[in-house]
């Protein structure tokens, strides 16, 4: 991690007549819309050839032991339409709400060459995390649509989609890039509650946090492919609880093997602000992670 | 005016966070200040970890990082990591106590990883993170894209900097780095070597030997050795 705070220092120290009038040192003070890394192509340009893969040889991560032999099926003839065609029918079946739009295509001049998956998603702000959930429900949709489009039966997902851009819309009608890739992940993976039922994980969920001493305030089961949990959780008035962190909570829910492809936890303060937002999808290994810095000690998930 | 410039950050880079507990060694530029005002739109280093065993709770990394040195709301590093059982980076990378590589990206305060595939100790890693576009978007915005890659591979392009029209003052860094509550803990060990570190050129598209820079030092807990012929050696015992 580079000390960005430390940086912003410089600001004060040595503000020049460009950075006066330019930089800005506080998100309010940004300009409204960075652009997005990349644009998706327009319908028009599509071609019903997806673009070729350039392979990755470097072998896949695997989040749990088990794999099924599932393979889609062989590759369509019209094979863009028919990625159009899932990456459609994944985001409508899960009915995510932040998700504005998807699609797949070809890759910017600067990326990998091969299909690759864009999603415009809807939050309230680009800071203090707002955008983690709606990125995170791309992320769902990302990963389901490349186990669905894996026709040539690769070992790596990243082989599959090999890339994605991600594009929040805010309330100022302005766009901020959200970042986006594929990790080299396994595909098939096989979760451990794949085929558990919805009332079965929730119980579970709940046994979990009441356990850890925070208490359930909002919790859904999504089933992008297998399952996948959103589970929001208030902290006890003290804060939390002596020896819990949240990366321990989020161990104590997955279990081993992992139960799910993918979660979103966040905790709430006693008063219902947001202080950690953590999510993780095990089929694009999109990993994200926000936090209150006044929580950095209990977040027990680490970044670079 | 230069050699002001470069005290001001040195100072500013050595204030600790006040949340964080981290130690991390390495050596960086900032473009306009470190090379006679050369460009310097990325960085490249090899990198070889020979030990990385972190102590429990945390994450050893040895990477190299590129963000914009004015408005630090976007960066974007690639390297190597290992977790201790029971913790990650960000949720996903080195989820098994695995040595990895990764590219975070990281954006206004949330941070975001990617795993590439495990690695092994003792092998030598081709790791930059460089600018391979910009300009200015349909709403009048400016950009920069920088890429990472990994052994000749190139991934996402992420976008570092929404001031591109108005600054192009990057940082590119190398380092080491034990991230967690106990960065000094006597448990931690690492040792590797930064190798044919580079800047690099956007407008002509190579790579040029860095051969001055600032080391960067929070919390002492690493070592690394002078900087010579492009490479520098960070240890943590």
């Amino acid at each position: 991690m580079f000390k960005k705070h430390s940086v912003r220092l410089i600001l004060g120290l040595t503000a020049t007549a460009a950075c006066l009038t330019a930089c800005g040192n506080a998100e309010s003070t940004l300009r409204p819309a960075s652009a997005p890394t990349t644009t998706a192509p327009s319908a028009s340009s599509q071609n019903t050839a997806l673009p070729t893969v350039a392979p990755i040889t470097q072998p896949p991560i695997s989040y749990v032991p088990n794999h099924s032999a599932v393979s889609p099926g062989p590759k369509p003839a019209d094979a863009a339409t028919a990625a159009q065609q899932i990456v459609t029918d994944v985001r409508d079946r899960l009915g995510l709400s932040d998700v504005v739009s998807t699609q797949v295509g070809s890759g910017p001049a600067n990326g990998r060459s091969g299909p690759w998956f864009y999603a415009t998603v809807s939050c309230p702000s680009n800071s203090d995390g707002q955008c983690v959930h709606a990125i995170w429900e791309a992320d769902l949709i990302q990963g389901a649509t490349a186990e669905r489009m894996n026709w040539s039966s690769a070992d790596n997902l990243a082989n599959v989609l090999v890339g994605s851009s991600i594009t929040a819309s805010l309330p100022d009608s302005s766009q901020v890039s959200e970042g986006g890739d594929q990790g080299n992940v396994s595909a098939s993976q096989q979760f451990a509650d794949d085929d558990a039922s919805d009332a079965a994980i929730e119980a579970d969920v709940r046994n979990v946090i009441t356990g850890s001493g925070l208490t359930v305030s909002a919790l859904q089961v999504l089933h992008p492919l297998g399952a996948a949990i959103y589970v929001v959780a208030q902290l006890p008035a003290k804060g939390m609880p002596q020896g819990e962190t949240a990366g321990g909570i989020v161990q104590s829910l997955l279990g081993d093997p992992v139960k799910y492809e993918g979660y979103y936890v966040e905790l709430d303060t006693a008063a219902g602000r947001p202080v950690i937002r953590t999510a993780a999808d095990f089929r694009t290994g999109a990993g994200h992670l926000w936090f209150d810095p006044a929580y950095a000690s209990v977040t027990g998930v680490q970044h670079g | 005016m230069v050699i002001v410039s470069v005290a001001v950050v040195t100072i500013a880079l050595d204030v600790p966070f006040a949340f964080a507990s981290v130690a991390q060694q390495g050596y960086y530029q900032i473009n306009g200040s470190c090379c006679s005002g050369a460009e310097m739109d990325g960085w490249r280093a090899d990198i070889s970890p020979s030990t990385m065993t972190p102590a429990s709770g945390g994450c050893l990394i040895t990477a190299v990082l590129a963000a914009d040195n004015i408005s630090p709301t976007y960066q974007l590093e690639s390297g190597e990591a290992k977790c201790a059982s029971g913790t990650s980076i960000d949720g996903t990378c080195s989820t098994s106590n695995d040595l990895t590589f990764f590219i975070e990206w990281s954006n206004s305060g949330t941070y975001s990883c990617y795993p590439k595939g495990d690695t092994l100790l003792n092998e030598i890693n081709t790791i930059q993170v460089t600018e391979t576009g910009n300009g200015v978007d349909p709403g009048g915005n400016c950009y920069a894209n920088f890429n990472a890659s990994i052994n000749g591979t190139q991934y996402n392009a992420y976008n570092v900097d929404p001031n591109f029209c108005s600054t192009t003052a990057w940082v590119g860094m190398a380092w080491a780095e034990f991230s967690s509550a106990n960065s000094c803990s006597s448990s931690n060990h690492l040792a590797a070597s930064f190798t044919r570190i580079a800047r690099w050129q956007y407008s002509t598209g190579v790579f040029q030997p860095v051969n001055s820079v600032t080391r960067q030092n929070y919390n002492g807990c690493i070592s690394v050795t002078s900087y010579a012929n492009q490479s520098f050696s960070a240890s943590l015992n």
